[in-house]
């Protein structure tokens, strides 16, 4: 697993800093997942020119970053594939929308350029706002706040569960692959003859792995009524 | 394949949404309450197999090149068409809130794109009846590459419309149609392969890991719910429709919304359209549609003292949240 990777998939490091005790965390977690989501439906809301309401609204993460005191470091790390997805969504802009909308001296820039940049703002702002969101509330607080706005508490406990076995499985696909690779003498992938195999094995392994947490959750009193 | 927020305007992820998860509510229905239960740490276990699953590099003979799967088809196949739905759902939401892949207005695109299409189209409808009657290794293999064609086909269809009628980007609709769609073909037809080759080695291990060989539970209220599927497939479809007519017509969305809101008045669907409608017509921070009436007016929003003033502002801000964090620090120390 590559550095990048690995960063990825630290769902730990974000989770840190909403274990700390500091007031923000400590809020409604609905009221914070009711917030964001106003926030992002106000920020795709604005028109595509408007790129000084846009930029105006990162206010909000930059406010929240210093109140909860998160090295900004740590989310804009997870923003470099996002940055990447957007400018080559937003990249065809300046080539089609050639009308010209402001004059800098004898520059003239057309609007093409303008709706790239605020889409490129908008979606930096808007993956920050939600990323602010895990990192000052636990995936506990997270479920509650979800089950308070009415999900189905089924979903909320199949969330909770997944969330907590990814770091499980990710490590077992680890080692299987470390594994295959020490025994492959450093192929790219595996090869497709062990495509089967390989990846069926560490799902029959997942298989058994949720029956033992099925037994395990009835020992200790998961009802099957009143869901 | 993935939709971000800054893709889509409010009305296209609110739409998208109230259709998600109306196809949730008709799962969790559908899924008997103890089965829901009695499944719920496999499905659990699988969506996160999932994220695990995206370490594995499959190399794809005579290219070099090597690439992961999604999933979708997979999951579909193992758990069935609900669970599966399910699973992607919170795959999904983890991925929006823990990996900054999607978004939360997004959500609703996406697991209309990535969940229902797989779950609800290219199973049972493709896969399910090339199985159905000899269930063997070629019968697999094709209807797993038939079933993932099928669905990613449709679901970057999906992408290709949520965006152009979002109009965020200026990508010309006949070029992005063609670029995704091949783009999806290729992924298509190799994720078809793998999942082929997967399923294969798992049926010829243990037959109960096919979805097929339980039985559905059959109940009175079916009629039911067929009745909520297809007032979802329903909604998806004029959706679609009113999509390429909002494309070739920039005005017709509204209005098509509105027509559609006097026709059903009891779709969950319209009502949340024409409630954000509302709100982006009341509230002065939404000029989305004042704007595209007075094409005009544009330039009104982008001037360089605007814009300077909004870059002064955040500077402002950053110097203000120094402060706030500097203090904290401090108070922190003496904690």
């Amino acid at each position: 697993m590559n550095k990048f990777m690995k960063s990825m998939f630290n769902l730990n490091e974000l989770e840190q800093y909403a274990r700390r005790r500091i007031p923000i965390n400590q809020y409604n977690p609905s009221l914070k997942i009711i917030v964001t989501l106003v926030y992002i439906i106000l920020l795709t809301s604005v028109n595509k020119y408007h790129l000084s309401r846009t930029l105006l609204f990162g206010i909000y993460p930059i406010l929240l970053i210093s109140i909860s005191n998160i090295p900004a470091k740590a989310l804009f790390g997870k923003l470099f594939i996002p940055a990447v997805l957007s400018i080559s969504l937003g990249i065809f802009n300046p080539f089609f929308d050639k009308q010209p909308i402001l004059h800098i001296g004898t520059i003239i820039i057309n609007g093409g350029v303008i709706s790239l940049i605020t889409l490129f703002v908008k979606a930096m702002l808007s993956i920050c706002a939600t990323l602010l969101l895990v990192s000052t509330t636990t995936i506990q607080k997270l479920g509650l706040g979800l089950e308070n706005l009415k999900v189905p508490k089924s979903l909320v406990v199949l969330l909770l569960l997944m969330y907590r076995y990814i770091s499980v499985l990710l490590d077992e696909v680890n080692k299987t692959m470390e594994a295959y690779q020490l025994r492959s003498a450093g192929g790219k992938g595996i090869h497709f003859k062990t495509w089967g195999s390989l990846v069926g094995q560490i799902m029959i392994r997942s298989y058994r792995r949720s029956e033992e947490i099925y037994n395990a959750m009835l020992l200790r009193g998961y009802s099957t009524g009143g869901m | 394949m993935h939709m971000s927020d800054a893709l889509i305007t409010p009305v296209v992820g609110g739409s998208m949404m109230a259709a998600s998860s109306g196809v949730m509510g008709y799962s969790i229905r559908s899924l008997k309450k103890e089965i829901f239960e009695k499944r719920l740490p496999l499905m659990g276990v699988m969506g996160a197999f999932l994220f695990a699953a995206q370490m594995i590099n499959f190399a794809i003979p005579g290219t070099g090149s090597s690439g992961h799967i999604g999933g979708g088809i997979l999951l579909a196949i193992v758990l069935g068409p609900a669970a599966s739905f399910l699973t992607m759902a919170c795959v999904l939401l983890i991925q929006a809130l823990f990996f900054a892949d999607g978004g939360l207005l997004a959500y609703g695109c996406n697991l209309i794109n990535l969940g229902f299409f797989s779950a609800f189209v290219a199973y049972p409808l493709i896969f399910k009846p090339i199985v159905k009657n000899n269930l063997n290794r070629k019968t697999i293999m094709v209807a797993s590459i038939a079933a993932s064609v099928i669905g990613l086909q449709l679901g970057s269809l999906g992408v290709v419309f949520e965006t152009i009628v979002s109009g965020r980007t200026e990508i010309p609709l006949s070029a992005f149609l063609i670029f995704m769609q091949f783009i999806h073909l290729a992924i298509g037809v190799a994720e078809g392969v793998v999942t082929g080759v997967i399923i294969n080695y798992l049926y010829s291990q243990n037959k109960q890991m096919i979805f097929m060989k339980i039985e559905e539970p059959k109940e009175s209220r079916k009629w039911n719910k067929n009745i909520i599927l297809k007032i979802a497939v329903l909604t998806i479809i004029i959706a679609g429709i009113l999509s390429l007519f909002a494309s070739v017509k920039p005005d017709g969305l509204e209005w098509a919304i509105q027509k559609t809101a006097v026709v059903k008045e009891q779709s969950n669907d319209s009502t949340i359209a024409t409630w954000l409608d509302t709100v982006q017509k009341k509230t002065a921070i939404f000029p989305e549609y004042e704007l595209k009436a007075e094409e005009s007016k544009i330039a009104v929003g982008t001037s360089i003292p605007g814009i300077v003033g909004s870059i002064v502002t955040l500077c402002v801000t950053l110097v203000v949240g120094g402060v706030i964090r500097k203090r904290r620090k401090h108070a922190e120390l003496y904690e």
